[in-house]
């Protein structure tokens, strides 16, 4: 290799090269006075720059850490995902209540409906027609859509009278609900002892 | 992170993910593992030993408040070194430097009185030379020269290809050999 090999240089003292080209630049080095200065003047440049000592800390990193710890905000940002998730988390409770008592008024109203004769009030409107009727008979189509795709699912509800299988649904659902309340309910006091741990264990810790 | 008083050295994950919960003692030992180090790059980027002090607490005020936006799979020191190239950055436009040359830190401190004014006066030229440098350029330079990381990991931290890492080292090199070439060829 005849040509300079300056733009290598630094990085053959780096030590960042490998292989083929890490054998070309010794090679070359070798045989090439120019170039030997030119990593000469590079390693003197180094060893000015380490010459120059680094500063004594004000503060041991005991104390250091302790002044920082007295800055610091109660608990770290969040991620988006976090907040999102902690938020859902959070809304949860209100989630399953609010479900539970729309199929519950639907499944009553099913219920109602299918006492009443459902074909008599969802008929069109007349002068018997009301808000009342209007929104009960769109809770009672919906009850009624629900009622037959869990039927089709669990065809062992109409064992019974139909009414008894509404009023069996009506528990599950009611246990289901309940069952999750207590899972979050559960959760919500593992969280918050660990957090009771974690700040009594700050206050204790020296 | 409860249970540090004995036994060996917690993991560095395991006190990342304790903090990320917000336990500020796991917090504590990140921070005494890296100080040192942070205030070194803070310091070679500034050439100020108190202004680097304080943007190294700003530094680690700053990662916990992102800790939620660590990406683990990099090195932690890595990412705080970041954290605290911006946070000396930030100080440098905030505080223009006033550095009392008997502030700079020497080796020779107890030698001859004109050993310790020479090492003084270099320390001084170095930290000039430094201070020249635009400031990318310079971190570029610090990770390399003071810090040992490699050009990969350079390149990582600063978001930047290994070819601009290698070509801002070269312009640093070449500059700062021009800046102290009494310096360079008097040795």
């Amino acid at each position: 290799m005849s040509q300079h090999v300056t733009q290598w240089i630094q990085a053959y003292l780096d030590g960042e090269l490998h292989g083929q080209r890490l054998r070309e630049i010794e090679a070359h080095l070798r045989g090439c006075a120019d170039c030997q200065q030119e990593a000469a003047s590079l390693r003197e440049l180094s060893v000015l720059l380490q010459s120059v000592p680094r500063p004594a800390p004000h503060a041991a990193p005991e104390r250091f850490a302790a002044q920082i710890g007295l800055r610091l905000p109660r608990t770290p940002e969040q991620s988006a995902w976090q907040r999102t998730t902690r938020r859902a988390w959070q809304a949860a409770p209100v989630g399953i209540i609010a479900t539970w008592a729309f199929l519950q008024a639907a499944l009553f109203t099913v219920g109602l409906l299918q006492s009443l004769g459902l074909a008599q009030v969802l008929a069109a409107p007349g002068p018997g027609y009301s808000a009342w009727t209007g929104t009960s008979g769109a809770l009672g189509m919906l009850g009624s859509s629900l009622w037959e795709l869990i039927r089709q699912g669990a065809p062992w509800l109409e064992l019974g009278e139909p009414l008894l299988g509404l009023l069996g649904l009506e528990l599950g659902i009611t246990l289901l609900a309940a069952i999750g309340l207590w899972a979050w309910l559960a959760s919500w006091w593992t969280l918050r002892r660990r957090e009771l741990q974690t700040i009594e264990h700050q206050v204790i810790a020296p | 992170m409860t249970n540090t008083a004995a036994g060996p050295l917690p993991a560095e994950n395991d006190l990342i993910d304790a903090a990320r919960r917000g336990d500020r003692q796991a917090y504590g030992e990140l921070v005494r593992r890296h100080c040192d180090g942070t205030i070194n790059v803070v310091y070679r980027m500034c050439g100020d030993p108190d202004l680097a002090e304080e943007a190294a607490q700003e530094a680690f005020l700053r990662a916990w408040q992102s800790l939620g936006r660590y990406n683990p799979r990099f090195p932690f020191r890595n990412w705080v070194y970041r954290i605290a190239i911006n946070a000396a950055l930030d100080a440098l436009r905030r505080q223009p430097q006033q550095v009392d040359l008997d502030d700079l830190p020497l080796h020779a401190s107890n030698g001859e009185p004109e050993k310790v004014f020479e090492e003084r006066e270099r320390a001084e030229q170095v930290r000039k030379a430094l201070r020249k440098l635009p400031a990318h350029t310079r971190a570029v330079l610090v990770l390399r020269e003071y810090e040992d990381l490699s050009y990969k990991e350079i390149a990582a931290m600063l978001e930047i290809p290994i070819g601009t890492v290698m070509s801002r080292l070269n312009y640093a090199r070449n500059q700062l050999r021009q800046s102290l070439a009494a310096y360079v060829e008097a040795r």
